[in-house]
């Protein structure tokens, strides 16, 4: 790192401290995990805890064959169904509150928020009661809902900040070019905000993907998600400590891969040589 | 190529009235400017007749039909922004059709016309790039590029050069100029600066919070302004205004005497009615010499080579003199302001321009 005039070796001492202490906060469970994930039973509750050991496979051999397959698909079209109703839904009602005007549009996106502050508790009874009238009980699409009423907010609100900075020159030059609101969204509007959607999509994904409560009150067996299966390994009497690790390390993969997958989308500067 | 009719335009924002009734007719082929200060109602007149901004009253006519109500895609409109507004996202060339990409035609057509329209602009290399990899000016071009591919009824061009440096400017003023001349569509072109509106237009229309302050061509404007606004807003540098008290008029001479107490009797034949507040004189005008009828003080001397500009305080305001030959007073020199009878314009209490019999001869 290149010191700034009037920065001393300490400044630069201070920063790589800094640096260092926060990778180490965020990393250490991770290595932790994977660390048990490759002991036996009896070795991943040592203490001490052996630094040097043989790694063994057997835990992540036992996902397969224990019926965790069916967990991550479970999670992955939780996940994928809500990123993508997050987006059909939220993108129009972002630019809708965004380019119209009047008292009604700016009370509702406070609206739309409010009800993140709500504790989760006060959702989970009703939309339990609804979804079992629904007879939607126990159903991927349940739990994409539920996270849906949580997310969508949320993109909303990412959205309308976003579609803000577009400039609404842009808008009306793609009017007096002849296109409609529609195809202004989706020709104009979209394409600039792709590194927002990509953001949207990361956030609306990891949410969905690691979320435990709505899944666990929402499901029993056949829509049962990765976090709810891997709780349901912690037995009163018995502790598989090695298989949690591997499963919990498994179910880290599929959201590294669309956070590096989105994450090609986010290119600073797309939005630059629009106006000026 | 249409004319265009404005009837009693108006626009409100709440209670804010930002347009109150314009009443226009633009030849066909004409070039027009509006320009006025900012907050006069200029682009938003514009953003009218481009059906960007519903009017909240009047109708608009283009050869006498009325498109009061009709869509802005519709109306055979292009319009320049100030921003420029490019789609970011797409290559100059896409940018230039877009248009065409949402009325259906097919992609080799398109191509086809940015070609031509890019060749007119000198844009030709650049059709593949994207707007962020431009320099202002060639933006500013593929902004006039996406108007002339639609081969629109009427330019709207609103302040489009504000965002080019000087030397730009004047090219790009140039080639506007130009380009009406071989186009010959319609043009109304929206800017704050005189300088532009005297330079381009075939008439200029000023506004002043709402009003239109004088329509005329550029020379009208500057020879008879009909009020002080336009009187002070016309030219550069701007007329010099001296309140006077008018003592008594007749035998074809009219008696003055200003503020500090300076008396004087000008050669001014003009018929009864309400009695002279301002006199109006251009620093062109203007002169300094021993037989001047107010006394003063040189506070500043602007030497730009063909002409100088003498700053002089007089009568508690500043007077300027645009000198264009012999010698050129000292700082902090006395000396008297010659006030000519002719060009000399004449303004009531109300700021209204007073008729002068047109037998006055130059002096």
């Amino acid at each position: 790192m290149a010191r700034k005039p009037g920065e001393t070796i300490w400044s630069d001492a201070g920063r790589w401290l800094m640096i260092t202490l926060s990778l180490v906060f965020v990393l250490f469970p991770i290595v932790w995990l994977t660390v048990a994930s490759l002991k036996t039973r009896n070795a991943a509750l040592a203490v001490p805890p052996e630094l040097i050991f043989t790694p063994d496979f057997d835990a992540y051999s036992r996902i397969f064959s224990g019926g965790f397959l069916g967990a991550f698909q479970n999670s992955l079209i939780i996940a994928l169904t809500n990123v993508f109703l997050t987006l059909l839904l939220g993108v129009p009602a972002a630019y809708a509150l965004t380019r119209m005007r009047g008292k009604v549009q700016e009370n509702l996106s406070f609206w739309l928020l409010s009800i993140r502050m709500a504790p989760l508790f006060a959702v989970i009874l009703p939309l339990y009661v609804l979804f079992k009238s629904l007879g939607l009980l126990d159903t991927p699409l349940a739990v994409s809902m539920a996270h849906l009423t949580l997310t969508l907010p949320l993109a909303v609100w990412m959205l309308v900040t976003y579609f803000r900075t577009i400039p609404e020159d842009l808008d009306q030059a793609a009017l007096l070019d002849g296109a409609n609101s529609l195809q202004i969204l989706w020709l104009v509007i979209i394409p600039i905000a792709r590194p927002m959607l990509a953001s949207v999509a990361i956030l609306v994904f990891i949410y969905s993907w690691n979320e435990f409560l709505l899944a666990f009150i929402l499901t029993s067996r056949n829509a049962q998600t990765v976090p709810v299966a891997v709780a349901s390994l912690a037995g009163t009497m018995s502790f598989d400590w090695p298989l949690i690790a591997a499963v919990s390390v498994v179910s880290m993969l599929p959201a590294l891969v669309f956070v590096g997958f989105a994450q090609r989308h986010i290119v600073s500067g797309l939005g630059s040589g629009a106006v000026k | 190529m249409v004319a265009v009719r404005l009837q009693g335009i108006r626009k409100s924002y709440g209670t804010v009235e930002v347009l109150k009734g314009i009443d226009l007719d633009i030849q066909d082929g004409e070039f027009v400017v509006f320009v006025g200060p900012s907050g006069c109602g200029k682009s938003t007149l514009l953003r009218v007749i481009a059906g960007l901004e519903d009017a909240s009253g009047g109708d608009l006519y283009f050869d006498d039909q009325r498109f009061t109500d009709v869509p802005p895609a519709k109306r055979g409109v292009a319009m320049v922004f100030q921003s420029y507004a490019l789609y970011p996202h797409m290559n100059v060339a896409d940018n230039m059709t877009m248009s065409l990409r949402l009325a259906g035609v097919d992609k080799a057509k398109r191509r086809e016309r940015a070609a031509e329209v890019a060749e007119m602009l000198q844009l030709s290399p650049l059709l593949d790039r994207k707007p962020g990899q431009l320099s202002g000016g060639q933006r500013q071009r593929v902004a006039i590029g996406r108007a002339i591919v639609r081969n629109p009824d009427i330019f709207l061009f609103d302040e489009p050069l504000s965002n080019l440096d000087a030397a730009l400017r004047i090219e790009t003023r140039v080639g506007i100029s130009k380009l009406h001349h071989t186009l010959r569509n319609t043009m109304i072109y929206v800017t704050h600066d005189q300088v532009e509106a005297m330079t381009m237009a075939d008439r200029i229309v000023i506004l002043d919070r709402g009003v239109i302050a004088q329509v005329g061509t550029p020379m009208e404007l500057y020879q008879a302004p009909a009020n002080i606004f336009v009187a002070g807003f016309i030219g550069s540098p701007k007329m010099n205004f001296l309140p006077v008290r008018e003592e008594g008029r007749g035998d074809g001479k009219v008696r003055f005497s200003t503020e500090t107490g300076e008396a004087f009797e000008l050669a001014i034949d003009l018929p009864a009615g309400e009695p002279i507040a301002q006199l109006g004189i251009r620093p062109e005008n203007l002169a300094i010499g021993a037989d001047g009828q107010i006394g003063g003080r040189v506070s500043t001397v602007e030497q730009l080579g063909s002409e100088s500009l003498v700053y002089v305080e007089a009568d508690k305001a500043t007077f300027v003199c645009k000198i264009t030959s012999g010698a050129t007073p000292k700082i902090d020199e006395t000396v008297r302001l010659v006030i000519p009878e002719h060009p000399l314009h004449l303004f009531d209490a109300g700021g209204e321009a007073l008729p002068r019999h047109t037998h006055s001869s130059p002096r």
